[in-house]
């Protein structure tokens, strides 16, 4: 039997390789050179070759713990709850009418659309202890004043503003793939005498198992590189308690200028978000295929 | 044919022209000039200079028709992203040619090899010309690193409007006298009890490095300092954990702009610029700024300001802190550091300078214009420069290669007091220990 050769269509190279060359350039050569970098004591114009310094500085620093404990807090308090929140927010706001769930996608994705900086401004004006509008609530209501970023609560307000930075992102893809089940499957179900949350729970939810990994992945990897939100409304204080490793690399890089120190705090970001990725592949993400 | 012969005209020509172009633009250096938003209505230049960076472009169309032969291209920063503008251009090798920017910064690119010396590019009666003081600001490693054009003097100001109307205008005695710690919390003790809810008798912020000088103000008001006579950190003494008990204090009792640990010295401009300070430390710019707030209506007027020295304690002299802003080099190409110069010291001719530092409400660094007397009858200039000229500058580190690591630390313990998370005692001696790590004592 003649065997079938399989015929490449050389034109779909064609199509890949902008995104191949723009990845080559744009992420590949920078994640390299930071690599490299990370080795140097190297400011604005100099490098010096100085092994594994950097790595062994990050280690002994405590603000670099801080740090990191401040970015897991967001990760592990944020991506469950963003997840969550969405998906049952997509399964309620789906069941309205067309208008309704297009007012309700608009407000929930405006924050994502407009820039971080007005968007931490306006937060910056709502936690103002002089003149904010959260203050002003308080005093009504007869209740003292707070200092909401200079206070032992801060990295959890900052919570609050970076949830409504990514929540618009989470609903569109969970609306999206609630409006993609077939219908027959939840009718079928009800014939069969299912409630409501057994709907929920045990039909809705397995089948958007992918979409439920691929929020969780890409929310990760977001929450991770948290940096507007402090920068503008902390600067990482008070004393360096909302510093996060983003944060970190930014202010050793550019306020600092030792890039050495900086791109060493970057690789060790990177490897913790592709581990952490892995986890999640490994562990929810065993059926899912892309 | 004659469509063909048409064709290869037009090609012929085509080719001439953009030959003659880069002819002409080979002929002349061209020099990429990166500056700040500093300069507005400039006096004597007022028609062309109503938006920042108007002047820039007026002074290179002067400075053209004098030396055709070089093409200075300008870009305005912006303040809030100009500086990891110039970092990263620096950092990818293609930096620009003149940088006009603070020392505190020109300081630390120099040092870092983005900067070239310019003692043998600038014309020797030129560099003569610049203030004792700012020379030595301005000398690193025993090279004159930039050229100083003018520089700051922080001060005390205070709402002269606020004070009166709320009936406490008489604790604010004339503009430039001294005042002691006593004084000047009585001043706001009174305007605490005048003032209507939100408006506060004073402001302070430590929610960023910026603004530094402000806090060692106090510190040297108590008899602190940052660095002892050697030259060694020296900051945990009894004076300074005096001034942070003081400042603590202010804050305990109200008397300052609530949330001071997060607050941002742009915040504070916020609220000057909306009549809900009473006082706060900056320069004479400020009072423009405050007169065009007044004038567009946003708040009530008129615009009045007291200005005085800061305060101390009864037999301690005050001392100023000066931030002087200046031109830098960065080029590496011999021709080009030397049109840069020739720019650099047709921008530094008294007539335009003296100009442009009055607009800035900033001191001049050259004795030329320091004799020209440009504050004369203006009531406020003329407090600034007796300031400056009856009390020592303070050192705050602003030569140093670690200045932006001394000012972030400074703000991080300061926001750990004000948060109730350190002592002043605390405050000061964590602040020595990592201001020792970082200049590596």
């Amino acid at each position: 039997m003649k065997r079938k050769t399989k015929k490449i269509d050389i034109s779909a190279y064609f199509f890949i390789t902008p995104s191949v060359v723009m990845f080559l350039f744009f992420v590949l050569y920078p994640i390299i050179l930071s690599f490299i970098i990370s080795f140097q004591k190297k400011d604005l114009v100099k490098g010096i070759w100085v092994g594994v310094a950097n790595y062994k500085d990050i280690f002994a620093d405590p603000f670099f713990w801080l740090a990191l404990k401040n970015t897991i807090i967001f990760v592990v308090v944020l991506v469950p709850v963003l997840t969550f929140l969405g998906f049952i927010a997509a399964l309620k706001i789906n069941k309205l009418s067309s208008l309704t769930r297009a007012f309700f996608r608009a407000v929930f994705y405006l924050p994502v659309v407009l820039s971080g900086v007005v968007i931490s401004m306006i937060w910056k004006w709502i936690f103002d202890p002089s003149y904010g509008i959260l203050n002003y609530l308080l005093e009504l209501a007869g209740m003292r004043s707070v200092i909401w970023m200079a206070s032992a609560g801060t990295l959890y307000y900052l919570m609050i503003v970076v949830f409504t930075f990514n929540f618009g992102t989470v609903l569109i893809v969970y609306l999206a793939a609630v409006a993609g089940i077939p219908e027959e499957i939840i009718e079928a179900a009800r014939i069969d005498g299912a409630k409501s949350s057994a709907i929920t729970w045990k039909i809705i939810a397995p089948l958007l198992k992918p979409t439920t990994f691929f929020i969780m992945v890409t929310q990760t990897i977001a929450v991770f590189q948290t940096w507007v939100v402090i920068q503008m409304l902390t600067n990482g204080g008070p004393a360096r308690s909302t510093e996060t490793l983003v944060f970190q690399i930014y202010r050793e890089a550019f306020s600092f200028n030792q890039f050495g120190r900086a791109s060493a705090l970057g690789m060790v970001l990177l490897f913790i978000i592709v581990l952490i990725t892995l986890f999640q592949k490994l562990y929810a993400g065993k059926d899912i295929n892309y | 044919m004659r469509k063909i012969r048409l064709t290869l005209l037009l090609a012929l020509c085509i080719m001439v022209s953009v030959a003659g172009l880069g002819a002409q633009t080979a002929s002349k250096i061209r020099i990429s000039y990166w500056f700040f938003p500093i300069f507005v209505t400039v006096p004597g230049y007022e028609s062309n200079t109503a938006n920042f960076g108007d002047w820039e472009n007026f002074m290179i169309e002067e400075f053209k028709k004098v030396h055709p032969e070089i093409e200075i291209v300008p870009e305005m920063q912006t303040w809030a992203g100009g500086v990891d503008k110039i970092n990263v251009a620096i950092a990818g090798g293609n930096p620009p040619d003149i940088v006009f920017d603070y020392l505190g910064r020109t300081g630390g690119w120099f040092l870092q090899g983005a900067g070239v010396p310019i003692d043998n590019l600038i014309s020797k009666n030129v560099l003569d010309d610049i203030l004792p003081t700012f020379k030595d600001l301005y000398t690193i490693n025993g090279k004159l690193h930039g050229y100083p054009a003018m520089a700051w003097i922080q001060m005390q100001l205070f709402n002269k409007f606020l004070y009166n109307k709320y009936g406490v205008g008489n604790y604010l005695p004339a503009n430039g006298t001294s005042q002691t710690i006593d004084d000047f919390k009585a001043r706001l003790i009174a305007a605490k009890r005048a003032f209507p809810k939100g408006v506060a008798p004073y402001s302070l912020a430590c929610g960023s490095e910026q603004g530094d000088y402000v806090w060692w103000e106090f510190i040297w008001g108590f008899g602190g300092t940052l660095f002892d006579q050697n030259g060694k950190i020296a900051v945990n003494t009894p004076e300074t954990v005096e001034a942070f008990k003081f400042l603590l204090s202010l804050d305990k009792e109200g008397l300052i702009t609530p949330g001071v640990a997060n607050l941002k010295s742009g915040d504070i401009l916020n609220l000057i610029y909306s009549n809900k300070s009473g006082g706060w430390a900056g320069n004479k710019g400020n009072y423009s700024a405050l007169v065009s707030a007044v004038k567009q209506g946003t708040i009530e007027g008129p615009a009045e300001i007291s200005l005085y020295p800061f305060p101390t304690k009864p037999g301690i002299t005050p001392k100023s802190a000066v931030g002087p802003t200046g031109f830098i080099i960065m080029s590496k190409d011999p021709a080009k550091q030397k049109a840069a110069a020739t720019f650099i010291e047709f921008c530094l001719q008294p007539k335009y300078m003296a100009a442009a530092i009055k607009a800035a409400g900033q001191l001049p660094a050259t004795k030329s214009i320091a004799s020209m007397n440009i504050y004369k009858g203006d009531p406020l200039g003329e407090v600034m420069q007796e300031v400056a000229s009856k009390y020592p500058a303070g050192n705050f580190g602003l030569s140093n290669p670690n200045y932006n690591k001394i000012r972030t630390e400074l703000s991080a313990q300061l926001q750990a007091m004000f948060s109730g998370l350190k002592s002043p005692e605390k405050t000061a001696a964590d602040l020595e220990a990592a201001l020792k790590k970082i200049i590596g004592e």
